[in-house]
């Protein structure tokens, strides 16, 4: 089945005089079940890309499809029921709110509309447990590392069992330690509880815990990479393909081996 | 440099529009007074009036001062939290290097801007305002002329350079405050100290809470407690009167500095709210609200009480005038006898729609309380009247207090009643009356402060008594009479007559008091002698009474109406520069899929506290106030309190609805 569908998207920002195109007639999709990474060269459009699946942001033209439904077509009110039954999204810029516990940062999405989950105490204990957040609950944003907001962030998206989780650069700000944690722990998410994963990275070795990368440059799709045997392997195709994507030109999907 | 404020003034620009738009309102109802000041045609017309009004250009001048002052004070409170708001790019202007010299002529030339704005559009706002203001106050004081806009070029001149000249030390202010900021100091997003609860803190919260509750109970009874004071202690009535409003000031400042604040963290930690969105990001926005805007709150809350106090005694006081107009002289006209011969002629027999006669007998009593207390052997003149004769007069003359008494029973009136009936500690008092020639014997059942046909036609007192005892009384007679007139000729007979009134005396001396000798009316004043107009008329008074009163309100209602508007826009503004800084969290939360009514709807509670608490607190403080001023009046009115505080809360639901708009705009 596919959960995300994306056909010939293009998103341009500015006016008249001052264009720029972040993504140019993009198009893939992504099966249920997969965990996805997306990679490309700094400004390629990779947020841009995220923010349009998450309805954060409008496409200029295409269409996004996600779980049968039409993005571009949802209301407001329908967006934001959206983004926050179906999505979890951990932002690049983490996006806490600045007044607001640590605890209530991961627990607010879930509260916003009832019914309550009634297990959401066990919940927050179960997430802050797994990325070792449990003492700093009580802090406010402005007092965490930015490796803690990430994870914080982080804590928030999975909090709501969503179906599909975005991704954008989770590790950006973690040591390697608890970037591996983080890793896993979603790699299992995605094995034990299907949930699909799409994750934006420049990472190799964050790459290779998906199964499948797509990279993108200038906004448009480049190539794409599969895993077919060992995370060695895959991260080495990956590397190879990062090195054809800063020099050479356009290829079609490679075979590792 | 021209680039720098350009993009300066256009990312403040919503906050900006709101700072020149009420700068110019001020400098409008400046420009306005002003201009009335300077058309002295125009202040011939109120000055003409009668003796008191020749104080009015006096008074604007006033007037004008006041809210000048108030306009510097407002300009200089806005300007900080204006520069405030900005320290952080200013700080990071200074980081990348920037001389200190161009922020500063920047943020001169900046100030020097706004300020030519708001002077400009002030002076046209005050122009059209001017006419408005004019007729306000001719209307007000019962003058019917037709006024125009009023032109000054001096007055705008005058104006416009005072102005300039604010800016610039506005901008100076803020040049020198762009050369002190710190460039190490902390980020926007710590401003907001999380301060811990600590057992000393929330031993300040409660305290200040009870004390405030303590002073608002004080204010309550303060008459009892200042009279229990000044028995027990020596000047402790005096110090009473200064220490309740004191506390109560200090406390309430606590209260929003640490208790408000404390409540909120309270709040914020019940784990109900803390599951359920709405109210976990209103208690948080307000926590953070009243921690950053204390000052203004509390600023606000004073000005609400004064203004509240003031517009609402003043009503009060209009009320009791009015009262006190138809309380001193009932009917259009009231004569004695004398009063009658000389008054009565074809003129006058004209206009005379209905009169009635009320008979009464004159003669000296004395009063005795068992106790000794208040009113023992006071010894005084007695309009004496018959129940039935009362009752009669109560059918052309509303608000007279209905009477019913037994035999040997009597009720007594007076001017000022509240200082026999109600001592200090509110006991009544048991006083008998003997009529001191007759030897008659009354027990005083009942004090009224109302006349009939009103106080100014009697010596002194008045006494009701049943008919029989009246029948039986041996004492010259003294009637008096109440005329109603053809509408619209009492002002005329007024003055036609008013100058040709003489003076009706009694002797007032220990032989009459005593009963030796009978009281007698005649045309000279002795020493002792009590005496009265022999012809009253209402229309006079009740003129005179509105064009006082007009002019005071016209000055209340032109400062409450500053207060008001001020108060409201430093809410509005303080919490829209909240607005812009939350603007990233909106975001964050709209992005997590947050409804759009449930922002809505905590953009419009947080507002709707912090514009309430100022108006709650403002409206006790000025019910206590009132209440204890309204003590010293029979009888005040509420009403026109009501319809004043109806008032301030539609215009701050106004200011509070706008910010509301504006929030989801920024
Ligand atoms: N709001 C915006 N307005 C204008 N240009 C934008 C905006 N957001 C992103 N861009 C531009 O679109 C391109 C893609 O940005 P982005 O998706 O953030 O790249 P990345 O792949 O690094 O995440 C960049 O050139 C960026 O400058
Ligand atoms: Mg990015």
């Amino acid at each position: 089945m596919r959960v995300v569908d994306v056909a010939h998207l293009t998103k341009v920002y500015g006016h008249r005089l001052n264009r720029v195109t972040a993504l140019n007639d993009l198009s893939f999709h992504i099966e249920a079940g997969e965990f996805v990474g997306i990679m490309g060269p700094s400004g390629a459009g990779k947020s841009t890309l995220l923010n349009m699946i998450a309805t954060i942001d409008q496409p200029t033209s295409g269409k996004l499809t996600v779980a049968g439904k039409e993005l571009t077509a949802l209301r407001d009110s329908e967006a934001a029921a959206y983004r926050r039954e179906d999505l979890g999204f951990i932002f690049q810029a983490f996006n806490l709110v600045p007044d607001l516990t640590v605890a209530d940062n991961i627990t607010l999405p879930q509260t916003f509309v009832p019914p309550l989950p009634k297990d959401l105490d066990q919940r927050l204990m179960h997430f802050a447990n797994l990325l070792g957040l449990v003492p700093l609950l009580k802090r406010y944003p402005e007092q965490l590392s930015l490796g803690q907001r990430q994870r914080v962030a982080a804590a928030r998206a999975m909090i709501g069992h969503p179906d599909l989780i975005l991704a954008d650069e989770p590790t950006g700000s973690l040591d390697s330690m608890a970037a591996t944690e983080l890793l896993q722990y979603l790699a299992k998410l995605n094995l034990e509880e299907d949930v699909t994963i799409m994750m934006v990275t420049h990472d190799a070795f964050t790459a290779s815990f998906c199964n499948r990368i797509i990279f993108i440059r200038d906004g448009a799709y480049f190539a794409e990479v599969t895993r077919r045997s060992s995370r060695q392997a895959f991260f080495n195709s990956i590397i190879d393909m990062e090195a054809t994507i800063n020099g050479g030109d356009r290829r079609g999907p490679i075979d590792p081996h | 440099m021209g680039q720098l404020i350009r993009t300066s003034l256009r990312r403040h620009r919503t906050v900006n529009r709101l700072y020149v738009l009420m700068a110019a309102a001020m400098i409008a109802v400046l420009y306005a007074v002003l201009a009335l000041i300077e058309d002295d045609r125009l202040l011939a017309h109120t000055i003409d009036v009668n003796d008191l009004t020749a104080v009015v250009p006096a008074l604007l001048v006033i007037v004008l001062v006041v809210i000048l002052l108030f306009a510097i004070v407002f300009l200089l409170y806005m300007n900080s939290i204006l520069i405030e708001w900005r320290t952080a790019s200013i700080r990071v202007y200074r980081r990348l290097g920037m001389p200190v010299s161009r922020i500063g002529l920047g943020l001169l030339l900046e100030s020097l801007l706004l300020g030519a704005a708001a002077t400009v559009l002030g002076i046209g706002l005050g122009w059209v305002f001017s006419k408005f203001l004019a007729m306000m106050l001719l209307r007000l004081m019962g003058v019917h002329k037709a006024v125009g806009l009023l032109w000054a070029p001096r007055a705008a001149v005058e104006l416009a350079v005072l102005f300039l000249v604010v800016y610039a030390v506005l901008g100076t202010i803020n040049a020198i405050y762009a050369g002190n900021v710190e460039m190490t100091a902390e980020s926007a997003a710590n401003r907001t100290s999380r301060i811990p609860a600590s057992g000393w803190r929330t031993l300040v919260a409660w305290a200040g809470a009870v004390v405030l509750v303590l002073s608002y109970a004080a204010a309550y009874n303060l008459v009892h407690l200042t009279y229990l004071m000044a028995q027990r202690y020596h000047g402790g009535g005096v110090w009473t009167l200064l220490a309740v409003p004191a506390l109560g000031v200090l406390s309430l400042y606590v209260v929003f500095k640490v208790s408000l604040p404390a409540l909120f963290v309270w709040l914020m930690k019940r784990p109900k709210l803390r599951r359920n969105a709405a109210a976990l990001m209103t208690v948080t926005n307000v926590h953070k609200r009243l921690l950053r805007n204390v000052h203004s709150l509390f600023l606000t809350t004073l000005l609400a009480t004064i203004t509240i106090t003031v517009l609402g005694s003043g009503a009060i006081l209009y009320q009791f005038g009015q009262r006190s107009v138809t309380r001193s002289v009932a009917l259009d006209m009231v004569a004695s006898s004398t009063g009658v011969k000389q008054a009565f002629s074809k003129d006058t027999a004209a206009v005379i729609k209905r009169a009635v006669v009320l008979p009464t007998k004159l003669a000296a009593g004395r009063l005795s309380e068992p106790n000794h207390a208040t009113g023992d052997g006071d010894e005084t003149i007695y309009n004496v009247m018959a129940l039935s004769d009362y009752t009669r007069i109560r059918r052309v003359q509303k608000g007279l207090p209905a009477l019913t008494l037994g035999p040997h029973q009597a009720a007594m009136i007076l001017f000022g009643r509240t200082l026999y009936q109600h001592t200090w500690l509110g006991k009544r008092q048991h006083w008998g009356l003997t009529l001191t020639r007759t030897h008659q014997r009354f027990a005083v059942k009942t004090v009224t402060g109302t006349f009939p046909l009103g106080d100014s036609a009697y010596f002194d007192r008045a006494l009701v008594i049943p008919d029989r005892d009246f029948r039986q009384l041996l004492a010259p007679a003294d009637p008096l009479t109440g005329y109603l007139l053809k509408q619209g000729q009492s002002g005329q007979a007024a003055k036609q007559l008013n100058d040709g009134v003489g003076e009706d005396y009694v002797g007032g001396s220990a032989a009459i008091l005593t009963g030796k000798k009978a009281p007698r009316v005649k045309a000279t004043a002795g020493a002792a002698d009590f005496g009265r107009r022999a012809v009253q008329f209402k229309a006079p008074l009740m003129g005179e009474m509105n064009v006082l009163f007009g002019m005071g309100l016209f000055i209340v209602i032109l400062l409450g109406a500053v207060f008001i508007v001020a108060t409201a826009s430093i809410l509005m503004i303080k919490q829209l520069m909240l607005a812009a800084e939350d603007h990233q969290a909106r975001t964050i939360l709209r992005q997590l899929g947050m409804p759009q009514p449930l922002e809505q709807r905590v953009a419009a509670a947080q507002t709707a506290v912090i514009f309430a608490l100022p108006l709650a607190f403002g409206t006790l403080n000025s019910a206590l106030m009132i209440r204890y001023l309204s003590m010293f009046l029979n009888d005040p009115g509420v009403f026109l309190v009501i319809v004043i505080v109806a008032v301030y809360i539609l215009v701050y639901l106004a200011f509070g609805i706008l910010t509301v708009r504006l929030t989801a705009r920024t």
